[in-house]
């Protein structure tokens, strides 16, 4: 068994105005899985649903988001669960100390009225009851030198650093317990290149010691190509297309992964770029059948009725499209069993 | 001789922060010059780390910030002595911002096309309802977007993409002949920034308008700009032609900031490691060279001595390694030709 599996989770933002139901389809029949010690890249556009998706597989459900069907197993040393059934004091558990979050924006781990160092020892107390309060001090102070970080930082306030100091110090937070698997979102975005590029450089670092299996998101094909090791294309709401990273950046399959790779500027290179045409669907009220279909260039009459099923199309790479593939995606017809509301 | 656009003459602004008496300075723009030609319209890039008083130099060009010495002239008026209402509101006709993030420049309970509405009537550019959507709809155009799409609607009810063509839409409606862009593509994805940038140089192409395009994009900034200006904690570090910059840059801190772009590569990884800035504050009071600390190839008169910009291989660079006076110095070294 890998890692993490997927299947079939579906996830929406249910919204009633003056009696309409609204149904944000953020996440949508996805399948997919992650092996123990692998750098996954989510790359997809703004508002395609790489943050939902990561809320789920980290069971952060929240209203107006609920879980209308699927389930998120996990598998490591000797344990196996679906995380979306597990109780509230088992959840508390894992989450933090096996699985960690790298949330998007990183003000909103730390505390801002909490010296780094309190937010530090709030998270191991949580989890490690049994050790002293040396344990803790050296434990702390270890990880943040480890990572090349000034000692000061924990006695400092969140405000005090500056923005890429204070998204390093977040990272050390998530990664203090040493956790199986970190979901990073957007963990470089809005950093100037120089900062971004010390956030990959911890980012790897840790996976060389710690051995963690990780899933970056960001809309930035060129950090993907730096730390992934697998890509993962999202559009509206669903995986179209996932390969290795060499794979998907010389020969993407998907349509829109191509306009992807085509768009990126390269430095040395001014030839004209064009991203794909129109513009990304609502997630309220997206087409039917494939979800790119209004903005593809090889839309056949199958590709407005049906979705295409993410298929494996050669070893290690899936593409969720009617030119590889006439298999139709089961699911629009499951019953919509609610997990947890 | 040529007429000017924009000049920028010897500009600094100082900061005080923690009290004005008390607290310390910080000389967020320091000693920048450049000028526009009007003739000639370019994109015009300034690049480099947060905090290198990008966003302060922007503000002061659009007169919300004024300067601590040196001027700011447009076509010949100093930006800093408008005083009259109508002067200003002609000078913000001609020069607009656009701002980073268009999900915070509209507000949520707003509709979109209000604003671009707002903005016809303000400039008195159009007089009736029929006037001003004609001026609106021509602007909505030169974005490839329509009325259509976007009357009535709230921020929310549309896309990203759409959203920051409409604020790039509403700086055209007064037709202006310079844009100031400050990172207005830094929270949006791949293809969208595609978009906006190609809008960029369609602009300078079919309408003969200026861009000062702001980023920490360098991506960006090689594919649409004509020269680019390297910025590091206030001072222009090395300044000119696109090409010559970005493809031979000659400043250790143009070299290490290239380098650390991340390419769309997947052979392209970085191998060695890099040493991050510490305190800005810090770096910001040096005497001598801002990057002194940092820089792989710092010399004993970097620490206390202020680099001068000389003019080397088609730019403007300010470094010691390319001074005439460490020339000299270097010309006595025993051994040497
Ligand atoms: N709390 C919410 N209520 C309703 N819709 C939401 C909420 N949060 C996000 N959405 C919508 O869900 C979709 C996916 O959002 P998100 O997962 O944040 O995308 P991404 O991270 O790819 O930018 C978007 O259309 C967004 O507007
Ligand atoms: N109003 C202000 N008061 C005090 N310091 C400021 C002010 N505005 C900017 N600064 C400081 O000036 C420096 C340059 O900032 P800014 O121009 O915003 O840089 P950039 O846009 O390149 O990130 C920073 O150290 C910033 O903190
Ligand atoms: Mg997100
Ligand atoms: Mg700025």
């Amino acid at each position: 068994m890998s890692l993490l599996e997927v299947e079939n989770l579906s996830a929406y933002y249910i919204t009633h105005a003056y009696g309409v139901q609204r149904d944000v389809r953020a996440v949508d029949n996805i399948t997919f899985s992650m092996e123990e010690n692998e750098i996954v890249g989510l790359a997809g556009e703004s508002g395609c649903g790489k943050s939902t998706l990561i809320k789920v597989l980290l069971a952060i459900i929240k209203p107006p988001l609920r879980v209308l069907s699927g389930q998120v197993n996990y598998s490591y040393d000797g344990k196996k669960f679906n995380l979306l059934t597990l109780e509230r004091e088992q959840l508390r558990k894992v989450q933090w100390e096996d699985i960690s979050y790298i949330p998007q924006g990183s003000m909103s781990t730390l505390n801002p009225v909490r010296k780094i160092r309190k937010t530090f020892e709030d998270v191991i107390k949580a989890h490690k009851k049994s050790e002293s309060r040396e344990e803790y001090e050296r434990l702390m102070e270890e990880h943040i030198k480890y990572l090349g970080l000034p000692l000061e930082v924990l006695d400092s306030y969140p405000h005090q650093l500056s923005g890429g100091m204070r998204q390093r110090t977040t990272i050390a937070l998530a990664t203090i317990l040493k956790p199986k698997i970190i979901f990073a979102d957007e963990p470089t975005t809005a950093l100037d290149v120089v900062v971004q590029r010390g956030v990959i450089q911890m980012l790897k670092q840790l996976h060389e010691e710690q051995k963690n299996t990780m899933l970056i998101v960001t809309h930035d094909m060129a950090v993907h190509a730096n730390v992934a090791e697998k890509i993962a294309i999202m559009y509206a709401g669903k995986i179209v297309e996932i390969a290795e990273k060499k794979e998907l950046f010389t020969a993407p399959k998907h349509p829109y992964s191509q306009f992807l790779i085509q768009s990126l500027p390269r430095i040395g290179d001014k030839r004209r770029r064009t991203s794909a045409p129109g513009n990304p669907p609502s997630l309220a009220d997206p087409p039917p059948g494939c979800r790119f279909h209004p903005r593809c260039p090889y839309v056949k009459d199958v590709c407005k009725r049906h979705i295409p099923k993410l298929i494996e199309y050669e070893e290690s790479h899936n593409i969720a499209c009617f030119l590889y593939s006439s298999e139709i995606e089961e699911g629009e017809e499951i019953v919509q069993e609610i997990i947890r509301s | 001789m040529s007429r000017k656009l924009l000049e920028v003459k010897s500009v600094v602004k100082i900061f005080h922060i923690g009290g004005r008496f008390l607290g310390t300075k910080l000389k967020a723009v320091n000693n920048v010059s450049f000028d526009i030609d009007s003739e000639k319209p370019e994109i015009l890039t300034f690049a480099g780390e947060t905090g290198s008083g990008k966003t302060t130099l922007a503000r002061m060009i659009l007169g919300l910030e004024q300067p601590t010495s040196g001027e700011i002239t447009y076509k010949g008026k100093n930006v800093s002595h408008i005083q009259k209402r109508e002067e200003l509101l002609e000078y913000m006709k001609e020069v607009q911002p656009i701002f980073q993030n268009p999900f915070e420049t509209f507000n949520p309970l707003r509709k979109v096309d209000s604003y671009l509405f707002e903005t016809a009537g303000n400039y008195n550019l159009a007089k009736t309802k029929g006037e001003k959507a004609k001026l609106v709809e021509e602007a909505l155009k030169s974005v490839g977007l329509t009325l259509n799409e976007v009357q009535g609607r709230y921020p929310n009810e549309l896309s990203g993409g759409q959203l920051q063509r409409t604020s790039v839409a509403r700086a055209l409606i007064t037709r202006p002949s310079l844009l100031i862009a400050d990172e207005p593509v830094s929270m949006v994805d791949a293809s969208l920034r595609m978009s906006i940038v190609n809008l960029f140089s369609d602009l300078k192409e079919e309408y003969n308008v200026t861009v000062l395009y702001i980023t920490h994009d360098l991506a960006t900034a090689y594919y649409i700009s004509d020269r680019i200006a390297i910025m590091l904690r206030g001072d222009v570090v090395e300044f000119g032609n696109i090409d010559k910059v970005m493809l031979s840059p000659l400043h250790p801190y143009t070299q290490i900031l290239l380098k650390s772009v991340p390419q769309p590569d997947p052979e392209g990884t970085w191998k060695e490691d890099i040493k991050l800035s510490s305190l800005e504050v810090k770096e910001f009071s040096r005497l001598g060279c801002k990057f002194y600390e940092r820089c792989p190839s710092a010399m004993k008169i970097c620490e206390e001595v202020e680099p001068l910009s000389v003019f080397r291989d088609g730019r403007e660079v300010k470094c010691h390694l390319y001074s005439e006076e460490f020339k000299k110095e270097e010309e006595t070294l025993p051994g040497s030709f």
